[in-house]
């Protein structure tokens, strides 16, 4: 009897050992300085991330921020929002999470904030616009471009220079189809990488108003989306044999090895491509639409926002901490160790591989990703990846029409 | 006198221990290789053996804070497992021909058929309200959750215990506690183990409970923190996998203990 009592009484004490362990960090204060808590999204920027705060902490002892960067940040982020236990500061993705808790009201009004001062005007619309609303609930940190990365060894090997119009590109692309190698190593696999020509070719062709246009039904894909498609299946007679069967990682290491002269990718992809081929020599270009370059703008968009909840107790601390993060010293260190861009006006990014997007951003020539203004739920990437498949261009702009009418009707 | 080897058989042993030892070399061989190593051919033997992988791991990961949480929550959870969920199977498995404890069973194994996915905000919330969304209140989780399939299977296996055995028991004066606790649980030995295992490797490898439950980096487990290496667009490969393979190692070890008696189950399981 005694025996049998014995590992339970055990286990017992076990567990309310560990409760005491367990409350004792939840409230935990630290000398009466004030806690903010900073929830963000991406793992690889941890690290930057970690300096800046403390930085920030031995500067403003009364204040100390910690950072959270969970796995699958949105789902912990919804999941903390169920709890009640929304986090003082996050940083996230402009993203259909961003808009949904925007539209709930759950983070703070920055419109004529003096925090919005020195931000490019441009992303504070797309903010605005990705929303709805007429508040704005988030200050663009640091942005992302996709365009057309391109072997800059290669080119030079070829004579080729760098395309600024439609025509151009497709010669440059012929060119190089008769120099016998591949003009684009495509990634079809993963059908998020076929957002990128989309969102490349329908700022300049048709146009960011059109979703806009389309909500009122003032428009259809059917009308405008002819020459998106025609182009899209273009593109296509340029990629390798077994585009279907290789996605995104596969397309990083195979433009690293110089498979292919060009690839259709964000900034993002930079780094993984040096991860895999440190010497290798490349650029990016602006997505050449159209025939003309006035139209052709650099399609970029927020990659990091920074907001406050409503509920946070420490408001004031949390807007000092996002000063503080927006200073220019502190930006420039941000986008020199993650290879973003800016949003800040006056910080450029200088590394030598983006130097043909600098006119871009110094003229504020930018357009947001034309896919954030499609509802998630119409699946447009998976669309997209069957057109390619099937390259029947009726069938495709059908499918756009109705998807958008069936999600439209869902609300 | 020699025996002659059985070819077939032979053939298909191989082939079948391949099936294991591929994943493996490659898991081992990508966690010593470099990004660029690895660029050049995923199946190539490693040239420079990137040891340093591993302690890179370790600092990126906060290895033994995750390691601690895990393991605690592991050993107290299988630990409770074993206590609670046989004891309640005894309680069903001999009761059985009362309508309550039918009931119950049907109750708990029922279970088995709602996935996680769907009672993962209620559970949240209620956690929350209950102020158990920490390690504890894990454990607890995992313990509760553990009944649907648990139940099931002690129940089936206390049945085929000869009740002859209790009724002896009974005799010489021991209680029905007595009678659990010296001659039942003795006897679970092999299906413990089995349930043993199975809730080990599960709360173990659990990623979304504790990913919605726990609320800071302090209280983290090794599944959670191994996300680290994943970003949007980039993937450290051979980082996590040189995490992978130190986190999995510990349960290799609890397999290589445990598999006497797994295999020991499952034949008893079978003669009846």
């Amino acid at each position: 009897m005694k025996k049998a009592i014995m590992p339970l009484l055990a286990g017992v004490l076990a567990v309310s050992m560990l409760s005491a362990c367990g409350s004792k960090s939840d409230g935990g204060s630290s000398g009466g300085a004030v806690k903010v808590e900073f929830f963000q999204n991406k793992p690889e920027a941890k690290a930057t991330f970690d300096k800046l705060i403390a930085k920030f902490n031995s500067a403003n002892p009364n204040i100390k921020v910690t950072q959270v960067n969970p796995p699958d940040a949105e789902t912990v982020l919804k999941t903390r929002v169920a709890k009640k236990q929304v986090p003082d500061v996050i940083g996230m993705g402009a993203t259909d999470t961003y808009s949904t808790l925007s539209k709930s009201g759950l983070f703070e009004n920055f419109t004529n904030d003096p925090l919005t001062k020195n931000i490019q005007p441009a992303y504070l619309d797309m903010l605005k616009a990705q929303t709805g609303l007429s508040e704005l609930n988030g200050i663009p940190f640091s942005t992302n471009a996709n365009g057309v990365i391109y072997n800059k060894a290669m080119f030079k090997e070829l004579g080729l220079t760098v395309p600024t119009t439609w025509d151009e590109f497709m010669a440059v692309a012929q060119k190089i189809k008769d120099a016998g190698k591949t003009p684009f190593y495509l990634t079809v696999k993963d059908s998020w990488t076929t957002l990128i020509p989309f969102n490349g070719l329908e700022p300049g062709v048709v146009g960011i108003d059109f979703f806009k246009q389309r909500k009122e039904g003032t428009v259809t894909f059917k009308d405008k989306f002819r020459e998106v498609a025609d182009k899209q299946l273009q593109l296509l007679s340029f990629g390798q044999k077994d585009m279907f069967g290789k996605g995104y990682n596969d397309g990083n290491v195979a433009f690293a090895k110089g498979q292919s002269v060009m690839y259709l990718q964000g900034v993002w992809a930079i780094p993984e491509i040096q991860k895999a081929n440190p010497s290798i020599e490349l650029g990016v270009f602006p997505f050449p639409a159209t025939n003309d370059p006035a139209k052709n703008k650099l399609v970029s968009g927020v990659d990091t926002l920074l907001t406050v909840s409503k509920s946070s107790e420490h408001k004031a601390e949390a807007k000092k901490f996002i000063e503080f993060l927006l200073q220019s010293e502190n930006v420039k260190q941000y986008i020199t160790e993650q290879k973003a861009f800016p949003a800040v006006q006056g910080v450029t990014q200088d590394d030598p591989s983006v130097a043909d997007l600098k006119p871009a951003f110094e003229k504020g020539e930018l357009v947001d990703f034309a896919d954030h203004y499609i509802p998630g739920a119409m699946k447009v990437d998976t669309i997209i990846q069957g057109f390619l498949q099937k390259k029947d261009v009726d069938a495709y702009l059908n499918s756009l029409d109705t998807e958008w009418d069936k999600v439209a009707n869902r609300k | 006198m020699r025996k002659s080897t059985n070819w077939p058989i032979t053939t298909l042993i191989a082939l079948g221990s391949l099936l294991i030892l591929f994943p493996l070399y490659l898991t081992v061989s990508i966690a010593l290789k470099n990004p660029e190593e690895m660029a050049r051919s995923i199946f190539a033997l490693p040239t420079g053996l990137h040891f340093e992988n591993f302690a890179n791991a370790i600092a990126a990961t906060d290895f033994f804070t995750a390691f601690k949480n895990s393991a605690l929550v592991t050993v107290i959870s299988v630990l409770f497992i074993l206590l609670t969920n046989s004891m309640v199977s005894y309680a069903i498995a001999r009761n059985m021909n009362k309508r309550f404890f039918k009931g119950l069973y049907f109750y708990f194994i029922s279970a088995m058929f709602i996935p996680f996915q769907i009672i993962m905000l209620p559970v949240v919330k209620q956690t929350t309200a209950f102020n158990m969304n920490n390690i504890v209140g894990l454990i607890i989780l995992y313990v509760v959750y553990g009944l649907a399939f648990n139940v099931f299977v002690y129940v089936g296996y206390i049945r085929s215990i000869p009740y002859e055995l209790e009724e002896a028991a009974t005799v010489d004066g021991a209680t029905t506690w007595g009678t659990f606790w010296r001659i039942i649980f003795p006897l679970l030995a092999p299906i413990n183990a089995t349930i043993g295992i199975l809730s080990c490797l599960s709360s173990w490898n659990d990623f979304l409970l504790p990913l919605v439950l726990l609320g800071g980096p302090e209280s983290y487990t090794l599944p959670l923190v191994q996300y680290v290496f994943q970003g949007q667009f980039s993937t450290d490969f051979n980082l996590a996998f040189a995490s992978y393979l130190l986190a999995l190692l510990p349960m290799v070890i609890v397999y290589l203990f445990a598999q006497k008696w797994i295999i020991n189950g499952i034949t008893q399981g079978a003669i009846k």
